[in-house]
């Protein structure tokens, strides 16, 4: 860490002297408190950040610029009273017109934010190099990243049952190695994703895991204000246990609506449905080869109640958000954002279609003798609000009706779940 | 030529046409053509813009006048080059922004920068010692006119 903030100040020092950059610097502080009652599944905690950052900036020809940025953080949880971290320490090269005009490449180095285009498969700030090269209206990006750097709590590269082990464990400093690359080509409208992460644990893992994803994705505008929201991934991976290995197959999907009316109150609008496949054992009969449970690099938070792994789900999701005071003069008033939400939760239906038998779901008093799919519902409401240009606040709470007793999916123990989330952030 | 055209729409717009048909085209071809903004130039726009400075005021001029309204940067010449940050607490005095909690606390140029990102009238990097193009300093001109037109 000392080493790293070392070469950190060294780089800034030089390249300070060596061109005539622009700087900037502040403090951000976050509070994130987290409140709950009754049985929930997600893991969220009540957390406080305070972070420094730092930036140079030099424009260079043609709207091109270089651009480095730092930002280091203190942050406090009940389980875990200090975490230092370096958040981010990223080199921005911009260089436009460089296949000429129109066109640009874009480097970025260190340490940064990765994330698919759902981020639904990976969204992590990870070490790693990326270079875009932009086109009028399309790009192609390769990137390759280094997981094995990022603090274990701030890490979420959960893949194998080693890396969820080890979620908890104080002992273990930094989170789960993974070789992560990554090549996207497209545009908004459609794009061809391939991802890979190859496990670095070495011999001394219970499983390695190596998964390949191949994804097809897009917000196509179908009409002014409308777009089409889908993306679909394949899997294929390979789990070696004891010298044996089995070849994983799944997939993913989703297919949705996004709306948006700048003259309707800013109002947006979306509607999804999402699948993830799980467990099917009859296709075990083929040497082997599993259809199996959706596996994500960083399993994404899916719900604010009830958040289940993204594998053995089919869930449909509706939010809405408005400003009923865009364009009053007051902009304390205009930046209010009141938002509402619901999403209906299904286990996969094919595995008890192929063996009459609903696959295990890992989520809290699941009934074991119920193959019913319905989950149950979640019901979110929340105001966001950005009174001053330091200062922006959040408040949502929600709640989960599950499908409970007799023969439904949830044992009668579980009851019906409540959130209460307030985030607070300023920026000195 | 365009923006400034596009630039005079929005004065017109918001101070009328009297105000405006008397502007010195020269001026504003000298700003335009300014790699870094000066600071008579950025006097003469944050001044017209807002009304506190007559149309036929020279940049050479418009500082000191600027200055007496408690609007300029005392110690700057005409000539002396203006950051992105002065430009910002220019602007935001002139058009009585009242800004962030900080901004009340220590106004300067960090916390006026800052707050006219905040309200989009500046986009893209902005950080307040940077140097300012009479280009960008015209568009954030124009954007800050057409903002305040649009909350009358």
């Amino acid at each position: 860490m000392k080493r790293t903030i070392l070469i950190a100040v060294i780089l800034g020092l030089v390249a300070y002297a060596a061109f005539a950059l622009d700087m900037d610097f502040g403090v951000n502080l976050d509070t994130s408190t987290f409140l709950s009652s009754g049985v929930i599944d997600t893991t969220y905690y009540s957390q406080y950040k305070a972070a420094l950052w730092g930036e140079m900036f030099q424009a260079t020809d043609h709207g091109g610029s270089l651009d480095l940025i730092a930002q280091g953080s203190y942050r406090y949880t009940a389980e875990r009273p200090y975490i230092f971290d370096l958040d981010l320490f990223r080199f921005d090269g911009l260089f436009s017109e460089a296949f000429g005009a129109g066109t640009a490449v874009e480097l970025k180095a260190g340490r940064f934010e990765f994330a698919d285009a759902t981020r639904l498969i990976l969204d992590q700030t990870l070490d790693g190099v990326q270079v875009s090269f932009l086109f009028t209206g399309f790009q192609v990006r390769l990137g390759a990243a280094y997981s094995g750097l990022i603090l274990n709590p701030s890490s979420n590269v959960r893949i194998s049952d080693d890396d969820f082990a080890e979620v908890d464990n104080n002992s273990i400093f930094f989170g789960p190695k993974r070789l992560i690359t990554q090549l996207f080509a497209g545009s908004d409208a459609i794009a061809l994703e391939a991802l890979a992460q190859f496990d670095l644990r070495g011999s001394g893992a219970t499983e390695i895991i190596n998964t390949q994803y191949l994804e097809l994705a897009g917000t196509p505008r179908l009409v002014s204000g409308l777009y089409l929201d889908y993306n679909l991934t394949g899997s294929f991976g390979q789990s070696t246990r004891a010298a044996q290995t089995t070849y994983l197959v799944s997939g993913l999907a989703g297919l949705g609506l996004r709306y948006f009316n700048q003259d309707l109150a800013n109002s947006q609008a979306h509607l999804k449905v999402t699948y993830a496949t799980g467990f099917t054992p009859v296709v075990l009969l083929l040497k082997n080869i599993s259809v199996t449970n959706f596996l994500p690099m960083t399993p994404p938070t899916i719900g604010l109640v009830f958040s289940p792994p993204l594998s053995n789900i089919l869930y449909a999701d509706f939010g809405y958000s408005f400003r009923p005071f865009s364009g009053n003069s007051s902009v304390i008033l205009s930046n209010l954002q009141p938002e509402v939400g619901a999403r209906v939760f299904f286990r996969d239906p094919f595995p008890y279609l192929a063996t009459g038998t609903a696959a295990n779901l890992l989520v809290t008093d699941l009934n074991p003798s119920s193959n019913a799919l319905y989950l149950g519902t979640e019901v979110t409401a929340g105001i966001v609000a950005r009174p001053f240009a330091d200062l922006g606040l959040s408040v949502e709470g929600g709640a989960f009706i599950p499908s409970a007793g007799g023969d439904n999916a949830f044992t009668s123990d579980r009851g019906i779940g409540y959130v209460l989330k307030i985030d607070i952030s300023a920026a000195l | 030529m365009a923006k400034r055209a596009v630039f005079l729409i929005f004065v017109i717009a918001a101070f009328g046409a009297p105000v405006l048909m008397a502007q010195s085209n020269e001026v504003m071809d000298a700003v335009l053509g300014e790699a870094t903004l000066s600071y008579g130039n950025a006097a003469y726009l944050v001044g017209t813009a807002s009304g506190h400075l007559a149309e036929t005021v020279t940049p050479a001029d418009a500082g000191p006048q600027l200055e007496q309204q408690g609007l300029g940067r005392p110690g700057l010449k005409p000539t002396d080059p203006v950051t992105l940050g002065e430009f910002s607490y220019m602007l935001t005095r002139a058009f009585r922004i009242s800004g962030s909690i900080l901004y009340a606390i220590l106004p300067g140029p960090r916390y006026a920068t800052r707050e006219l990102v905040f309200l989009g009238v500046i986009t893209g990097p902005a950080m307040p010692g940077m140097a300012v193009s009479g280009d960008r300093a015209l568009r954030i001109s124009e954007q800050i006119i057409h903002r305040e037109g649009a909350a009358r």
